[in-house]
């Protein structure tokens, strides 16, 4: 994914192999399918527009899944008005399937909507993301207190719906993986 | 996904975020490409017209300086041969600038775009303003007709709202509104900056959205090439106010709604503006 193919190349090419799971991503950040498709949208468009002409896109979804983050965060306001009336629209939030899993989904979907902002944004990036509290005070520049505060919190939270919540992995393989992918992806922080 | 030692939260959220892909995702998505290709253009053009501006500002304060200069007995410039048996000296006739020279013909270049057979869709530079049909959100803009001077920025403010008596929401600027240039309904200038910021906005005709309008008197660049970094050139010109609303829903008047998502470009109706070089 690189400049050389041309940016408009490389931004249909993102979307079409990683658009989904963009998507995903920010649903589990803002847990409305339309608005998480709209995140999505507005971070590929920052980050191809600020991309420097010439400027290889290498790793480009890391920047983007950063600009997600950060219009999720600054945006929260937004998606409070939106969250008011989006009932109106209708439409499913996520697709069916084992009635099962569809309860679990829901109730995981539901637990999620009773956080915070910040509180959500640790837990995705902390159990879902895989990344370390000191990782996650970076991204949301954050000291690591008040990263584990909002982590405490929103367990507590969480567990109060769903019941205990396994402690996340220290050594989970997809750690190092997203780590890596983070710390090569990351931008000049910009606030 | 829970077991004895509690629920496993990590395949919990993937399960959640995959559970999103309703098998169109990917298709509704790339189909919004053409759309991001777009707004990315119209930014990278942005940033380069708002440069050009400055630059263009700067590049007069050094001319108005240099012709002060001029007129405090610095370089007179050529004088005019005398002319024989005459008193009353020739008064040289003034050719255009070469900027001026290159920002019309630039203009020229721009008009025609709209008559190719793949012409920019509106409200890309070189492209044609669209007539009266499907027009259901609109700008209102109150802007001063002037004159300003070639470079200028215009400033006035803009009132969105839907032409019926439905509530809609979408997904607009809160910023400002871009205040377009157009010359023989085709678009010639646009704004030097950036709506980065965007919000769910709500607005009726009763409670229309206010925003400031904005542009610079400065030449667009076509096929969203950066600006030329030339003014206008004189003349007469019709300013828009246009703004990029993402359809979430409309209200109404009869309690009912209407879920959407489409992208629509509201503008406002023509006002007339004027560019006189000083």
């Amino acid at each position: 994914m690189v400049a050389v193919v041309g940016w408009e190349q490389a931004l249909a090419e993102l979307v079409a192999t990683r658009g989904p799971a963009l998507v995903g991503y920010a649903y589990l950040l803002c847990g409305d399918r339309r608005e998480a498709e709209d995140l999505v949208q507005d971070a590929l468009v920052k980050t191809f527009a600020s991309a420097r002409r010439g400027t290889a896109l290498a790793n480009t979804e890391g920047y983007v899944r950063r600009a997600v983050l950060t219009t999720y965060l600054d945006g929260f306001r937004r998606r409070r008005r939106w969250a008011a009336v989006r009932h109106l629209a209708g439409g499913e939030e996520v697709v069916a399937g084992p009635e099962a899993a569809v309860g679990d989904r829901l109730a995981v979907r539901d637990a999620l909507a009773g956080l915070s902002p910040r509180e959500r944004a640790c837990v995705v990036l902390r159990f879902y993301e895989d990344l370390t509290v000191p990782r996650i005070a970076d991204e949301l520049a954050l000291s690591e207190g008040a990263v584990k505060r909002y982590l405490s919190d929103a367990v507590r939270r969480l567990e109060a719906t769903l019941g205990p919540v396994r402690p996340p992995s220290p050594t989970a393989p997809a750690a190092d993986e997203t780590l890596v992918r983070l710390v090569t992806s990351s931008p000049r922080r910009t606030r | 996904m829970t077991t004895q030692h509690g629920l496993d939260l990590h395949r919990s959220l993937a399960d959640l975020a995959g559970a999103v892909d309703d098998g169109d995702l990917a298709a509704r998505m790339t189909a919004q490409v053409g759309r991001m290709v777009g707004r990315v253009r119209r930014r990278r053009a942005a940033r380069a017209t708002a440069v050009g501006a400055a630059s263009i500002g700067t590049v007069a304060a050094v001319t108005v300086g240099a012709m002060a200069l001029g007129g405090r007995g610095g370089d007179p410039g050529p004088v005019p041969p005398a002319t024989e048996g005459s008193s009353v000296e020739p008064t040289p006739t003034p050719e255009p600038a070469p900027t001026q020279e290159a920002a019309v013909q630039a203009l020229a270049e721009i008009v025609a775009a709209a008559q190719r057979p793949d012409a920019p869709p509106f409200p890309e530079c070189g492209s044609a303003v669209p007539g009266e049909e499907g027009r259901f959100v609109v700008v209102d803009l109150s802007l001063d007709p002037g004159p300003y001077e070639p470079g200028a920025l215009l400033e006035g403010t803009a009132r969105i709202l839907p032409l019926d008596d439905s509530t809609v929401l979408a997904n607009g600027p809160v910023t400002a509104a871009y205040v377009l240039l157009t010359r023989d309904g085709v678009v010639v200038g646009r704004a030097g900056y950036d709506p980065e910021h965007t919000d769910l906005l709500e607005f009726s005709a009763d409670d229309p959205y206010p925003l400031p309008a904005l542009g610079n008197a400065v030449l667009c660049g076509l096929d969203g090439a950066p600006a030329p970094d030339l003014p206008l050139p004189d003349g007469a010109y019709d300013a828009y106010a246009v703004v990029e609303l993402a359809m979430k829903e409309v209200q109404h008047g009869d309690g009912t709604a209407t879920s959407r998502s489409d992208t629509v470009w509201a503008r406002s109706d023509p006002r007339a503006v004027e560019i006189v070089a000083p």
